[in-house]
């Protein structure tokens, strides 16, 4: 018992620098955000005391959420943008992991280049992608151009309201395929080689081998990028930030409203927040955080149901 | 055969998807590299032929002519001249429908559809001083006179492109003193021009006759150019001095601050992540799993939701404007919480054990076990956690006041995008500078990075 | 001079899965213990609890004549080789094995003389300053026992220290480590599963089961009069063939009866066995070498069966048949090539002196 008391004196020692700013900073503002989100400020004072006067408004925030239509729409973009962005870019790793994967030269070189996007500033990257993406000027337009194809986008790609999103989303893949093509070459090379060779006596062809060993195999890591893609869709705010100049995206007309077509949740929460509505951020902060442990649930619940 | 085919398949698909990944990364060093208003354009390697703007020469039409008026400053070294213009019977005596162009120091304009006949003039030397033209002194009246005939030089003057057209003949006459030769395109042919005594490049070209009697005859002049001139002429190193060396953008403050923030805030992270790591993969305490699982769940939490909160409480400790209200509130990393932990829990029991036997205390074993076996991960989150600090833009925005001297990289980006939102170099520049860093620093560490992002997550 | 003693020792995981139950032992100064056992049988626990890595959780664990159950692992004098080694990987050897003597304090000229000593003994020198990366199987094995032996404890731990070699390597790191205990002179304490080398090293082995000592005692102890059916299928190689008979009784002449065969009961064994109920089943073991495989019995007890394969080893053979309708597979060994052929039928000559009865539940041995 003696040994007990000190054995959880010291790792407590080891943990109380990272549990003191976790509470500090992790942990109390959860907790001070719930209580903002069933708040209102009254009156509007400066941005260095915003919650002077604050009043009791109960569930106001999120009923005017869920009967926003404008919350909805970020909702249903977002499910777009997911679909857009988690199938292709565990696809697109997962392709560039079993091409690395082969006897070839220059691997580590390869390697190097599909990772080094990924420790890159999204807000400068999204600067350039706008560079890339303008009309005219831009490097699609003008290699469309040498082939022929004058003014293909009048308005710019980003400021297409069918591309725009397409577009960001685009970049994002591109971006974040070199991660998880290092979880999954790491996945890969973790598996026996004996196995395929056991495959390749039982008559399995080279995508017998991916259905029935490779995929099987990673799953796991699927699992982990489709629970921390869908986070980081949730939360998705420099890329539509940077690339859309902070405006959300051009507008479209849906049944009457007037709504900005790359408005995805973590982008709208990010409005409410820049217009001193802390109260209503925090409100859909913590709808976000429902969507996104459902979300996880189930894909654990799906993706695990094999095993 | 076959297998050849493949593997220069493969080769071919993954240099292709390389360069497509790395897009904006070239993109960026390109334009940065660009001459102002080289940006927007689609050229990367200069023509080894330059060619001018379309020259037009203007057929001469039965009562019109062309002269070129001329005025060299040391006829009348006494007149400071700013501006100078013609006037004269062929434009109403009008000072300023016709202002000449300084050119290598000789002022000139040239005149087209001027009416045939005799013509008085004036030059008009800084918008009012009516002098004659010093090297056509007029004998009889107070004003120079010229005669003109139909679609000729009448004056004679040996200018830039003296090129007119007399008949069915257009004789080309270009000054290109230093040019070694040159071409000229003209009726869907190139011809060479011969250098004349003058140093003028000349040629006589027969109008053919569907061109007869067109309003402009249309040719452009070919220089064959010095690659690494033209070169010059697109790129160029000077946006990044502009960038350097800005008052309104003190590159060189913002870069440290940002060094400060992001080393800062990772150094420190590492230490608590590894010590907290230690602890929860290595020793029983009371409420480790549940611990755990509240740390891990907070990872799900929209990031967005803990910045109000988090303001309040560095506004409250009066850290606005400071380094720790950037580097403090992002210290419990959850996520290097985790990668710490299953790094060390890899480290075999035995290890301890024998330090245990070998009388090692708790830090000994710390210093000795935990901190060399641990590099590889304890490198990939100082990293990770520099390359999120460096770019990260909202938090460090709205803990600087406007004129904070603790303004980061990423503040001043925003700050310089205001500026020069349409100068793409310079932006592009201002961009390198942020993003350059970084990537030198995860080439040179990626061995680690690589390693201690797999053992980390793989293992979940 | 150090014995260790265990007193009443339990140990319990959680409250609630206990592993070691009730274990009373007096290891002698000097003696070479060989703790061996199927895995999971708690000698490494036992073992671990001596070093103090494993609280004890109840008895009292004295080495010499100190309680030492609450004493800090570096305190007990004792220095244990782990069976991955554990060397520190950043440390070349010189410095794995100096490193305790560096946390005692011990000046560095000292250590270095001492380390220099060690590495000679052990015929490392050569390797001190390379890291244990770069060394091989065997080579670490000898810097983890160099470690240990820098120290100069009272006690030696081995835990498993030969399993991570190959088999001829393990051979001669035996033989090497045999040579070592008569020179260290000292107590050692060693935790293995392969009865080979708890054989050949020992000088007492504890055989462990499920948390409880089987049998404690010399190889040769063991080999001869294992105390129960687990000691002896446990101890010897090939395993010691094992079946249930009757006991039957004609005039003062006790029979043991099998499917198709039966043995008579040696004198030895009469007066034991009389005190059993005649007609009960109990186990009857006998050793592959004390059966030998004749074409013809010649008037000798044995048992007569086909013939299913013949192993042969060069200096020896192992022959092996079905000792019931249950194809449960005996083995027999002889010296040479075998006199019988597969597929025939063949005698297997019984010396009724040599065989091994114990109780019907294996528990006890019966003489």
């Amino acid at each position: 018992m003696k040994k007990n008391l000190k054995e959880n004196f010291v790792a407590y020692s080891y943990l109380t620098p990272f549990l003191a700013v976790f509470l500090v900073f992790l942990a109390y503002p959860v907790f001070y955000s719930m209580w903002i989100s069933l708040h209102k400020a009254t009156i509007y004072t400066s941005w260095y005391s915003p919650f002077t006067s604050m009043k009791y408004v109960g569930f106001e925030h999120y009923i005017n959420i869920l009967t926003d239509i404008e919350f909805w729409w970020s909702i249903g973009l977002t499910f777009i943008y997911g679909l857009l962005t988690i199938p292709t870019g565990i696809m697109l790793s997962l392709l560039l992991a079993i091409l690395l994967n082969n006897k070839i030269k220059f691997k580590s070189f390869f390697r190097s280049a599909y990772f080094l996007p990924n420790v890159l500033d999204l807000l400068v990257i999204g600067i350039i992608w706008i560079l890339i993406f303008s009309p005219k000027y831009g490097l699609v337009d003008m290699v469309l151009a040498k082939i022929g194809i004058h003014n293909a986008f009048p308005d710019g790609i980003l400021g297409s309201p069918y591309l725009c999103l397409p577009a960001i989303a685009f970049a994002m893949v591109l971006k974040g395929a070199g991660f998880g093509m290092i979880l999954f070459l790491t996945a890969i090379q973790n598996i026996s080689e004996s196995v395929y060779e056991a495959a390749d006596i039982d008559g399995a062809s080279w995508h017998h081998k991916l259905m029935y060993i490779t995929i099987p195999l990673v799953k796991p890591i699927i699992l982990f990028m489709t629970i921390t893609g869908t986070i980081s869709c949730l939360t998705a705010f420099t890329e539509i930030y940077a690339m859309t100049s902070n405006t959300g995206g051009p507008t479209v007309q849906v049944f009457g409203h007037t709504l900005r077509s790359a408005n995805l949740a973590g982008y709208h929460l990010y409005r409410s927040f820049s217009e001193g509505a802390y109260g209503k951020a925090a409100a859909i902060s913590f709808v976000l955080l429902g969507i996104a442990l459902l979300i996880s649930f189930i894909n654990m619940k799906w993706l695990k149901s094999d095993n | 055969m076959k297998k050849i085919t493949l593997s220069a398949l493969l080769y071919i698909i993954l240099f292709g998807g390389a360069m497509l990944v790395l897009l904006p990364l070239f993109w960026m060093i390109l334009t940065a590299c660009k001459q102002p208003g080289q940006a927007l354009e689609f050229r990367f390697l200069p023509d080894s032929v330059l060619e001018s703007e379309i020259q037009a020469v203007y057929q001469p039409i039965t009562d019109k002519a062309i002269v070129i008026f001329e005025f060299n400053p040391n006829d009348c070294p006494d007149i400071p001249v700013s501006s100078i213009s013609v006037a004269g019977t062929f434009n109403g005596w009008n000072s300023s429908a016709n202002p000449m162009v300084k050119d290598n120091n000789i002022w000139r304009t040239t005149l087209h559809n001027i009416d045939i006949g005799n013509h008085e003039y004036k030059f008009v030397v800084n918008g009012n001083n009516w002098i004659q033209d010093p090297a056509n002194k007029p004998t009889t009246t107070d004003n120079c006179l010229i005669t003109l005939q139909a679609g000729l030089n009448q004056n004679k003057k040996t200018l830039a492109n003296q090129t007119y057209i007399q008949g069915k003949t257009l004789f080309i006459a270009i000054d290109r003193g230093n040019a070694e030769s040159l071409q000229v395109k003209i009726f869907n042919q190139t011809i060479n021009l011969l250098k004349n005594d003058q140093n003028y490049f000349t040629a006589t070209v027969e109008i053919p006759e569907t061109e007869i009697g067109k309003h402009a005859i249309t040719y452009t002049i070919l220089e064959p150019q010095n690659f690494w001139d033209g070169m010059k002429k697109i790129y160029t190193f000077n946006n990044f001095k502009k960038v350097l060396y800005n008052r309104d953008f003190p590159f060189g403050q913002f870069f440290l601050n940002s060094l400060v923030v992001a080393a800062g805030t990772a150094l420190l992270t590492v230490i608590l992540c590894t010590m907290a790591g230690y602890a929860f993969a290595k020793k029983n305490f009371f409420m480790k799993k549940q611990l755990f699982a509240m740390l891990l769940s907070t990872m799900m939490i929209p990031g967005m939701i803990f910045m109000v909160p988090q303001f309040a409480i560095v506004n409250h400790f009066n850290w606005i404007n400071t380094y720790q209200a950037m580097i403090v509130p992002h210290l419990a990393n959850i996520f290097g919480l985790f990668l710490l932990k299953q790094y060390i829990s890899t480290i075999p029991n035995s290890l301890f054990e024998a330090a245990n036997i070998d009388g090692a205390n708790e830090l000994q074993i710390f210093k000795i076990i935990i901190i060399p076996l641990s590099l590889p991960i304890m490198v990939t989150l100082f990293l990770l956690t520099f390359v999120g600090q460096w770019g990260n833009f909202l938090w460090q925005l709205i803990v600087n006041t406007p004129d904070s001297t603790y303004r980061t990289l990423p503040v001043g980006m925003a700050l310089f995008r205001g500026q020069y939102g349409q100068d793409w170099e310079m932006m592009m520049a201002g961009a390198c500078f942020s993003i350059i860093p970084i990537a030198i620093l995860f080439l040179i560490a990626q061995r680690f990075f690589i390693e201690g992002m797999t053992t980390g997550a793989v293992k979940e | 001079m150090a014995r260790v003693t265990f007193k009443n020792i339990y140990k319990t995981y959680d409250n609630q899965i206990t592993v070691i139950k009730d274990f009373n032992l007096v290891i002698q100064d000097k003696e070479f213990l060989v703790l061996v056992g199927p895995s999971g049988c708690g000698k490494s626990t036992t073992l671990r609890m001596i070093a103090g890595l494993e609280e004890v959780s109840q008895g009292d664990l004295f080495i010499d004549d100190t309680r030492v159950n609450d004493v800090h692992p570096k305190d007990r004098d004792i220095a244990m080789v782990f069976q991955n080694y554990a060397l520190y990987p950043h440390m070349s050897v010189r410095e794995n094995m100096g490193f305790s003597l560096k946390l005692k304090g011990v000046p560095k000229k000292e250590i270095h003389t001492k380390v220099d000593e060690v590495a000679k003994i052990l015929g490392i020198e050569d390797y001190l300053d390379r890291k244990p990366k770069q060394l091989s199987g065997g080579q670490r094995q000898r810097v983890a026992m160099g470690r240990a032996i820098v120290r100069n404890p009272k006690v030696f731990l081995f835990d498993e220290p030969l399993s991570n070699l190959d088999a001829k390597l393990r051979v001669q790191m035996r033989i090497e480590l045999a040579k070592l205990h008569k020179q260290l002179n000292t107590t050692i304490v060693y935790v293995t599963h392969d009865q080979v080398e708890a054989m050949t090293l020992a000088d007492r082995i504890v055989v462990m089961k499920d948390g409880f000592i089987q049998q404690v005692g010399t190889p040769l102890e063991l080999y001869n009069r294992p105390q129960n059916a687990f000691v002896g299928g446990f101890i010897g190689s090939p395993e010691m063939n094992q079946i249930k008979v009757k006991i039957q009784q004609q005039k003062d002449q006790l029979t043991l009866l099998g499917s198709n065969f039966s043995i008579p009961v040696p004198e030895a064994q009469k007066q034991a066995l009389l005190q059993t109920n005649i007609g009960d089943e109990i186990i009857l073991g006998i050793r592959p070498q004390d059966m030998i495989p004749q074409k013809q019995a010649e008037n000798k007890i044995a048992i007569h069966r086909e013939v299913d394969v013949i192993e042969p080893m060069g200096g020896e053979s192992y022959v092996y048949f079905s000792i019931d309708e249950a194809h449960k597979t005996w083995i027999a060994r002889c010296d040479g090539a075998p006199q019988v052929k597969e597929g025939e039928k063949a005698a297997f000559v019984i010396d009724p002196e040599k065989i091994h009865l114990f109780t019907p539940d294996g528990s006890k041995r019966i003489e």
